[in-house]
This record gives C-alpha cells, sequence and structure tokens, in this order.
C-alpha cells in the first residue's frame, strides 16, 4: 500500500481541475454559438479581397 | 458487436447534422484567406473551442486512455508543469505569439522567409509538413482500431465480396468524412465541426464518466492504482514511470510546441494576438480536466480487465485495446452511440483541421515559392485542394500498410519532435538578432532527421529501444539543434533582422 500526501493531493488536484473544466465548457459552449453566429454575419457581409492570401492583417 | 441500432441512429444523424453544417459553411468561402483563416474573423469562445477540438482527437483519447491503463495518475504532474508553462510563458506574456502576429506571417515559413532566407522558408516548410504528416499517419489506423474493440467488430469483415481487416472501411469513411468537411468549406467549415465536435465530445465524456462513476467509483480507481501500480500510479519519477529525463523532455517539447502548425493557425485566424494570446492562456488552463478524465476511463479499464495481456496479444496491444473494449461493454444503448458520435467526431475534427494546416504549409512554403507567377485565388484554392486530397490518400495507404509495434505515445512524440528545429529557429529568429539562415538550415534538419533515424533504428535493430529511450533521443535532439543554432549563427555573420 503506497501511503504518502501525494495520493490525496493527486485526488484533490485531479476533481478540482475537472470540476474547473464542466464550468468552462458550459461558458465556451454558451459563448461559441454566439461567435459562430458572429462569424456568419461577419463573413456574409465581407467583400471579396483578391490580394488577400490569408496572410495576418493586424497585430 | 456491441453497438445497438439506437446506437446507430445517433451516429447517422449526427452525420446528417454534420454534412449539413459543412454544406452551409460553403456559401461563406468567397477567397483564399477565408478558405485558410475563416477571414480572420474567430472571437474569443469559437477560438476556444476549436482548439480544445483541435487539441483532443481520437488520437489523444487512445493515448490518454492508454496512459491512465499503464502508468495511472502519474502523468497529471508532467501535465500540470507543461500547463503552467504554455500558460505563463505564451498565455500570460505572450511570448511568441505576440511577436509572431506581429510579423503579420499566416504561417510559420512565410516568417521564415522574411527573417532567414527563402531556402529556409522551403525547407523548414518540407521539413514541418514530413513531420506533420508522418504523426497523423497513425490517427487512422490506431483510432481505426480503437473503434473496432469499442463496438466489438470481428477483426476482419467482407464488403462486396472482398474480405479486409475491419479497420480498412471504417478508416475510409473517416478520412472521407474529414476529406469532405475540409474541401466544403476550409477554416469556416473546420471551425464549426471543431465547435460542434467539442460540443458531443464534451457531453459524451461527461455522461460516460457519470455512468462508469455509478458502477466503479473513486474507491474502484484507488484500489487499482494501489494494487496493480503503488506509488508509480500517482508519482512520475517513480520507478517504472516516466522518469526525470522524459519530464524534461516533455516541458521542452511544451516550449517548442508552441509553433506547431494547425496551433498557429488558429493564432492567424482570430481577430486580435489580444484574441489569440487569451485563447492560449485560458484553453492551457482549463481543458485538462478532460485529458484527467480519459485517465481515469484508463484506470478503471485496468481494474476491470487486469494488466496482463491475452494470449496472442502483446502488453503494447493490450493497453491500447483494453480500455476501448472496457469502455465498449460498459456503456449502455443511446450513451454508446453518444460517445461513438464523440470519437469518430474527434479524430474528424483534427484530421480536417490537420489536412487544411499541412495543405495550406505545402502549398504555400514548397510548392508556391517556385512557381514562375503568383497564381489567381481559384488556381490557388484549387491547388491547395489538390495537395489536402493527396495527404488524404498518403494517410489511407499509410494506414492499410503499417501495423503499429512501439508504444503510439513514442510514436506520436518522436514524429512530432521532428518539427521542433522549427520552435528553435523561430524564438531564436523573434528574440535573438544574430540567428542567421545557414544555422537555421543545420538545424532545422539535423533535429527532423535524428527522430527519423531513431524510428527506423527502433524497427531494424533488436534491442535497441533497450539503450535509448525516446526521451534519450528527443532531449538529446534539441539540445544538439540548439547548440548548433548558436554555434553556427556565431560562425557565421550575417545581416540583423528587421523583426528582432
Amino acid at each position: 500500500m503506497y501511503e504518502s500526501p501525494l495520493v490525496m493531493i493527486t485526488y484533490v488536484f485531479v476533481s478540482v481541475t475537472i470540476a474547473a473544466y464542466i464550468g468552462f465548457a458550459i461558458v465556451v459552449t454558451i459563448g461559441g454559438v454566439f461567435d459562430l453566429l458572429f462569424l456568419f454575419r461577419e463573413l456574409k457581409a465581407s467583400e471579396l479581397d483578391e490580394a488577400d492570401d490569408g496572410r495576418g492583417r493586424d497585430g | 458487436m456491441n453497438v445497438q441500432p439506437v446506437d446507430w441512429i445517433i451516429l447517422a444523424v449526427f452525420f446528417v447534422l454534420l454534412t449539413f453544417g459543412g454544406l452551409i459553411c460553403r456559401r461563406y468561402v468567397k477567397g483564399v484567406a477565408d478558405f485558410l483563416v475563416g477571414g480572420r474573423k474567430m472571437r474569443k469562445f469559437l477560438g476556444l473551442s476549436t482548439l480544445g477540438a483541435e487539441g483532443l482527437g481520437l488520437i489523444s483519447v487512445v493515448v490518454a486512455c492508454q496512459e491512465g491503463f499503464a502508468r495511472g495518475f502519474s502523468i497529471i504532474w508532467i501535465w500540470l508543469v507543461g500547463l503552467l508553462v504554455t500558460a505563463v510563458v505564451f498565455g500570460g506574456f505572450g511570448f511568441v505569439i505576440m511577436r509572431f502576429r506581429e510579423t503579420k506571417a499566416m504561417t510559420l515559413a512565410q516568417y521564415f522567409e522574411d527573417r532567414y532566407s527563402k531556402k529556409v522558408r522551403v525547407v523548414s516548410g518540407f521539413v514541418t509538413a514530413l513531420s506533420g504528416l508522418l504523426n497523423m499517419a497513425v490517427f487512422p489506423i490506431v483510432g481505426g482500431l480503437f473503434l473496432i474493440h469499442f463496438m466489438g467488430l470481428p477483426n476482419e469483415m467482407t464488403l462486396f465480396g472482398v474480405t479486409m481487416r475491419s479497420e480498412v472501411p471504417l478508416m475510409t469513411v473517416m478520412i472521407g468524412f474529414a476529406l469532405l468537411f475540409t474541401f466544403l468549406g476550409g477554416m469556416v467549415s473546420v471551425i464549426l465541426t471543431d465547435f460542434i465536435q467539442s460540443v458531443i465530445i464534451t457531453i459524451a465524456v461527461f455522461v460516460g464518466a457519470i455512468v462508469l462513476m455509478q458502477n466503479d467509483g473513486i474507491e474502484t480507481i484507488h484500489t487499482t492504482l494501489q494494487t496493480e501500480m503503488g506509488e508509480s500510479g500517482y508519482n512520475p519519477f517513480a520507478e517504472k514511470s516516466y522518469g526525470v529525463l522524459f519530464f524534461i523532455w516533455m516541458i521542452v517539447a511544451n516550449v517548442l510546441g508552441i509553433v506547431f502548425l494547425p496551433t498557429m493557425q488558429r493564432v492567424a485566424a482570430t481577430d486580435s494576438a489580444k484574441t489569440a494570446r487569451h485563447m492560449i492562456l485560458i484553453g492551457s488552463l482549463f481543458t485538462q480536466g478532460r485529458s484527467y478524465l480519459l485517465l481515469a476511463f484508463g484506470i478503471v479499464a485496468l481494474g476491470a480487465l487486469g494488466a496482463v495481456p491475452p494470449e496472442g496479444s502483446t502488453e503494447e496491444a493490450w493497453q491500447r485495446a483494453a480500455p476501448a473494449i472496457f469502455l465498449g461493454q460498459s456503456f449502455p444503448p443511446i450513451i454508446k452511440g453518444l460517445f461513438l458520435s464523440g470519437l469518430i467526431a474527434a479524430f474528424v475534427s483534427t484530421v480536417d483541421s490537420y489536412f487544411l494546416a499541412w495543405g495550406a504549409n505545402i502549398t504555400n512554403d514548397v510548392i508556391c515559392p517556385y512557381l514562375k507567377k503568383p497564381l489567381s485565388p481559384a488556381a490557388h484554392l484549387k491547388l491547395v485542394r489538390v495537395v489536402i486530397l493527396g495527404i488524404a490518400v498518403f494517410l489511407w495507404l499509410f494506414g492499410v500498410m503499417y501495423t503499429p509495434r512501439e508504444s503510439v505515445m513514442e510514436y506520436l512524440l518522436l514524429t512530432g519532435s521532428m518539427f521542433h528545429g522549427t520552435g528553435i529557429i523561430t524564438i531564436g529568429g523573434l528574440y535573438w538578432k544574430r540567428g542567421t539562415a545557414p544555422a537555421a538550415l543545420v538545424a532545422v534538419l539535423t533535429v527532423c532527421a535524428v527522430p527519423f533515424l531513431d524510428l527506423l533504428f527502433r524497427r531494424i535493430f533488436d534491442g535497441y529501444e533497450d539503450v535509448l529511450s525516446p526521451a534519450h533521443v528527443g532531449f538529446a535532439n534539441v539540445c544538439l539543434g540548439g547548440f548548433l543554432y548558436v554555434t553556427i549563427s556565431l560562425l557565421t555573420p550575417e545581416r540583423s533582422s528587421e523583426n528582432v
């Protein structure tokens, strides 16, 4: 039997990280829907720029 | 077979939804910039979602479950330090990311031409593509084998009178879907499929975890780790665990891995450098929990099926197969269909973004620099699509001919380390004025050649792996690359860069 504080620390750390991920996933999913709608709206409104080969434009 | 009709229906609905999404995306792609970087309109939450989806492919599920099965939770400490390095260095300070965005280059190789020379651009573009292609080449075969075990399919099946390994038709369908979505809408399609995949896989993993925890709670995980592994299930430095050298190599790889092409393409697709920095910071902090759940799946599988491989199987193959067999047998119908959809979505969303990244890389950085006239937008897009088709054919052929023998993680780490030379010359180029083109060329080629030869030697020479572990080779290779870059730069003075 391996007895060490590392065992308890591992379980606490894993549990906290998983809980944080659950909250993160909910926020990102809801925010992602709005960002997706924004993306489609912007792409629809944008004009074709033939000179733009995909390089970054602004910092 | 484990899969029930209701699971097939869930899978079919999911694919109809995904295909419909891909068709919608097609309407929004007008030019090369829309196809390659989604018109640079991706905001923070969507960026986080797609970054998380790109980071969790079917291959990552296989590797995480396998690592949990073989070494328990001990890898979390290596991931934690890697996470802190990523979050603080890249996310907090914007190291590399901010300066890279300010160079206005879409790909690293474009930056290399501005900073070093055209030859460095082409060579690094080729090396990055070679590394990326060899790295992703195992995705279909390893992922296909995992799905076969999960679904409980026989090893061979007969289709249209032809008997073949079951993973072949599975691979064909999965590669075909990834290809379809990439062709339909490029980066816009990748963003949408990544988002849908991110939602599906998250729900699938959570629901799967709840189901498993009802049957096998934390007590089962603890008992399994204590009886099967002891200290090595928690401590990465314990005997039979990863070791110090592996730990150091992973930290270095994490730093150099920031220049991983699909990640950099997402950085380029964001609406600003600030969004890119936040995306890396928040993403690296919060997505670890998902991997820990997958590790737990592997540990529970170990408790249920045991570490001893059945007759005719190797230890390595059993570590990969057992979690899939266990999950396939443990999940009830509907959950199984959801999880299966999540797994296939994980494959598609990672592979379609890799198709785009390597397709753009080969087109823009290896082929276009040698064309006499710049291509029209239509011809440019056509060429990218032809290259992507070639990559898909390569993936399929590799999957049909290749039989996994080495550890999947070791294979991924070694092929992934082939492009670490580009990490060295990126950091050197952005932050050190003395870095020269000859030094960059030597560093990139050396760092690419060493892991490639190492992989060949592992297949040719018996007992080679007992002498040199991947950690030995990977770490020594990075040190060698850095040493060559600095030494040759000092010996070959050249013009300083405007980007420093």
